[in-house]
């Protein structure tokens, strides 16, 4: 593996962006990308070739912000979004959702279950193959299809509520 | 399914607040990794501090009993070591 300040030059960014999005707040995701970090470094006789250090990585700290959500049971902080109360449905023109401006997709996504959301950031934002994301969650690529899907239908269900209540 | 694709890629080109510093990443990770080694330097200290109490309290020993003292005035070496052995052994203590 790549010497310290390499893999740091290299990785830093996509891994930040990951952890940012996951937890929407830098200052959280700097710890816990350190942390990714320092644990890839521990474990660096345990990387295998066959895996990119992309998505080894990205595993690393999908694993600690699992861990980190298990202690805490749901995230501190939030970006505003209203509660959903699943008022729309899934047939909802899309038309909808033009009116949708980011900052709502990124709150949102926050307010995913984190095995939804981990999987979406990981195909439309890292634009990890559905391999890819399989090896790196370790799950098959049946559940990462599931996943992507339900998480999208929920996302959209969620936003198009948010339309409609304001 | 696309129209909230197309959100999603709109999300990802508005950009997120920017990375740390490498640099400074690399100093942090550095001091973080560096604290084991730090922690073996401690445990060396207490594992020193404990060869020295135990020394000591055997010279003293020693000193008293050539000076003509009763040789049951040794135990009270292995138990000062049973009191404060564990006090020694404790970090930051």
């Amino acid at each position: 593996m790549e010497n310290l300040v390499d893999l740091v030059t290299q990785y830093q960014g996509p891994l930040f962006a990951y952890l940012y999005r996951m937890c929407g707040d830098a200052g959280h995701a700097e710890e816990l990308m350190q942390e990714t970090f320092v644990r890839a470094l521990r474990a660096a006789d345990r990387y295998r070739p066959e895996a990119s250090v992309k998505t080894w990585l990205l595993s690393i700290a999908t694993n600690l912000l699992r861990d980190q959500w298990r202690r805490r049971k749901r995230w501190g902080p939030m970006l505003p979004f209203s509660d959903w109360g699943g008022g729309a449905t899934d047939s909802m023109d899309d038309e909808v959702l033009l009116h949708i401006e980011h900052e709502q997709v990124r709150a949102g996504l926050l307010q995913l279950p984190l095995e939804q959301r981990s999987v979406i950031l990981l195909r439309y934002y890292e634009e990890l193959s559905y391999e890819e994301i399989a090896r790196t969650l370790s799950v098959p690529i049946g559940t990462v299809r599931s996943r992507i899907h339900n998480g999208l239908q929920r996302l959209k269900r969620m936003l198009a509520t948010e339309v409609m209540v304001r | 399914m696309n129209a909230m694709e197309e959100l999603l890629q709109k999300d990802r080109e508005a950009g997120i607040p920017e990375a740390p510093d490498p640099a400074y990443t690399v100093a942090a990770l550095k001091k973080r990794l560096g604290q084991p080694a730090a922690s073996h330097q401690e445990d060396d200290v207490d594992k020193h501090l404990l060869i020295g109490a135990g020394a000591t309290m055997i010279g003293t020993a020693m000193v008293a009993l050539l000076l003509g003292a009763s040789p049951w005035w040794l135990l009270a070496v292995p138990i000062s070591a049973l009191i404060l052995g564990p006090y020694l052994l404790r970090k930051g203590a």
